[in-house]
């Protein structure tokens, strides 16, 4: 058996990386805010044997060839966000590009663009990333509070942040009920339907009148030049936590991008044993949030009011 | 165990999985001295029982939800090689030897036995157990009850070596290793062509009359 696509940290590239002014500097420091190092592109160079599980459907929709080379045509990025990182535990990791001071909550730690996939060898190798980070990612060595969030960066090749926040919007119900508790946050609540810019040249009375006002940042949901963020998820406490909701942006993706006609009913269906497991096997509360998320998703798609609405994303 | 992940070990080291998977009785098969080609080929015999058991385990529902629930997706593939060291289709034909009838393998090991005595080299091995069993399941006569046309086979007999030749030819920039064997009846085995043998030899020879002039 071939290895495969490995994981390590044996070049100089994935111990050092270039800041926004170009300065070479190392990876396992804390740096001033926004001055970490740039991310490496690990959605880049399988093999065929990482996704030799995969049927031929699959691969065709999720999969690019390039040579010998196989890359991920989805990615995904986390930015976990803690007040005290563990003593010792700041250094070099294959999951994270840097850590830099922040703001809101006082460090973070951001990874480098990795590959959204389904099961597969190589996800697995992507969840042991995770697994080796767990003095950073876990709360029980590094704390968090409620005013870190956990944002979740989204890539598809070949689609802008526009195009893919307009795909992924009628399904993003299941993360607003999941992550309901973080209207409270300023830094996360604006345009609450996931609707597009207004243009400058668009006339006043044509204008968009975005739930909970516009905001050039702090939105729910954000559409980069490629990339979509997801500004509403909260804080990182567990790796396990991590791989779940690292699942969940797959199907959220995999289903907008693949599969858009797709009922929203069924997607509740496909998906409902992935939150019964991030509740850790309450299906109790695992269908109080998915009920929760039909409210959510009929707001989104088609602005109507409800006590659920009223509740969560108006209230503040 | 072989080429483990650090979330693999971890999983591995689940109490669940490993008494699923009876990883300590693993262990101990595969650190078995090898006292004897018997030795090795009954305790082969015993590990495929628990591999074939492993991999009805690890297919099972309440496996794989473990398994998803940690995050670890394997193939059958990788399955066999990591947790047992073994290719995907040695795997499979030590979990078919295993459950070759008791009979059959008794009747094995007694040709194996005899044509031993009678001075003659045979392979104990669980691929020479898949023929002799196919031999005889062949053999059996339609609807032979026992002890009435019951099926018969020969077990193969190992031709001795007579001499072997191995050269490290990647180790001096040469495309391939060498490797050549020949036995007491002049047959003569090997998957190189005659350029690169005659390398190895001539390298030999160079060799020898250096060390005797």
């Amino acid at each position: 058996m071939t290895n495969g696509i490995t994981y390590n940290l044996d070049t100089e590239e994935k111990n050092y990386g270039r800041n926004r002014y170009n300065d070479l500097i190392p990876r396992g420091v804390v740096h001033s805010y926004h001055n970490k190092p740039e991310p490496l592109m690990l959605h880049k160079g399988a093999k065929k044997m990482d996704v030799a599980n995969l049927k031929s459907a699959q691969k065709s929709s999720l999969l690019i060839m390039n040579g010998n080379d196989i890359d991920s045509r989805f990615t995904i990025g986390f930015e976990v966000e803690k007040t005290n990182l563990s003593r010792g535990a700041v250094r070099v990791y294959e999951l994270f590009c840097g850590f830099e001071r922040d703001g809101s909550c006082g460090y973070e730690a951001v990874t480098h663009v990795l590959p959204l996939l389904p099961a597969s060898t190589w996800r697995t190798k992507v969840f042991d990333m995770m697994h080796k980070a767990n003095k950073i990612i876990d709360d029980s060595y590094s704390r968090s509070d409620n005013r870190c969030g956990g944002h979740i960066t989204m890539g598809v090749e070949g689609m802008s942040g526009d195009e893919i926040r307009e795909a992924v919007r009628k399904f993003s119900g299941i993360v607003y009920a999941l992550f309901r508790y973080r209207f409270k946050s300023g830094y996360c609540r604006y345009n609450a339907r996931l609707e597009k810019a207004n243009e400058w040249s668009t006339p006043y009375d044509e204008r968009i009148q975005h739930e909970n006002g516009w905001h050039n940042k702090y939105q729910v949901g954000l559409a980069k030049d490629n990339t979509f963020e997801f500004r509403l998820p909260s804080k990182f406490e567990s790796v396990k936590q991590m791989m779940r909701r690292y699942e969940l942006m797959f199907e959220l993706l995999n289903v907008s991008v693949n599969k858009p006609n797709t009922p929203y009913k069924t997607f509740m269906k496909n998906i409902r044993p992935l939150i019964v497991s991030m509740y850790e096997g309450d299906e109790v509360k695992a269908d109080k949030v998915i009920a929760l998320s039909y409210d959510m998703q009929d707001f989104i798609t088609n602005g109507r009011d409800s006590d659920t609405i009223r509740k969560f994303v108006r209230a503040h | 165990m072989s080429n483990l992940l650090a979330i693999e070990t971890a999983i591995l080291n689940n109490p669940i999985v490993k008494q699923g998977l009876q990883l300590a009785e693993v262990n101990k098969l595969r650190k078995a001295v090898v006292v004897s080609e018997k030795k090795t080929f009954s305790d082969t015999l015993k590990l495929g029982v628990i591999m074939g058991q492993g991999l009805e385990w690890f297919k099972s529902e309440d496996s794989q939800a473990i398994f998803n629930e940690e995050g670890v997706t394997w193939t059958t593939e990788e399955f066999a090689m990591k947790v047992f060291g073994y290719g995907k289709s040695f795997f499979h034909r030590v979990i078919k030897a295993s459950k070759v009838n008791e009979e059959i393998v008794e009747k094995f090991l007694t040709k194996c036995d005899e044509l031993e005595a009678q001075g003659k080299s045979v392979q104990r091995g669980v691929d020479a157990l898949i023929k002799f069993a196919k031999a005889v399941e062949e053999n059996t006569t339609e609807g032979g009850e026992e002890g009435e046309g019951e099926g018969d086979a020969e077990v193969e007999t190992r031709e001795e070596t007579l001499l072997t030749l191995a050269f490290k030819g990647k180790l001096v920039g040469q495309e391939n290793n060498v490797s050549v064997r020949l036995n007491l009846n002049g047959d003569c085995k090997s998957t190189n062509t005659k350029a690169e043998i005659e390398l190895a030899i001539a390298m030999l020879q160079n060799a020898i009359l250096n060390k005797f002039n």
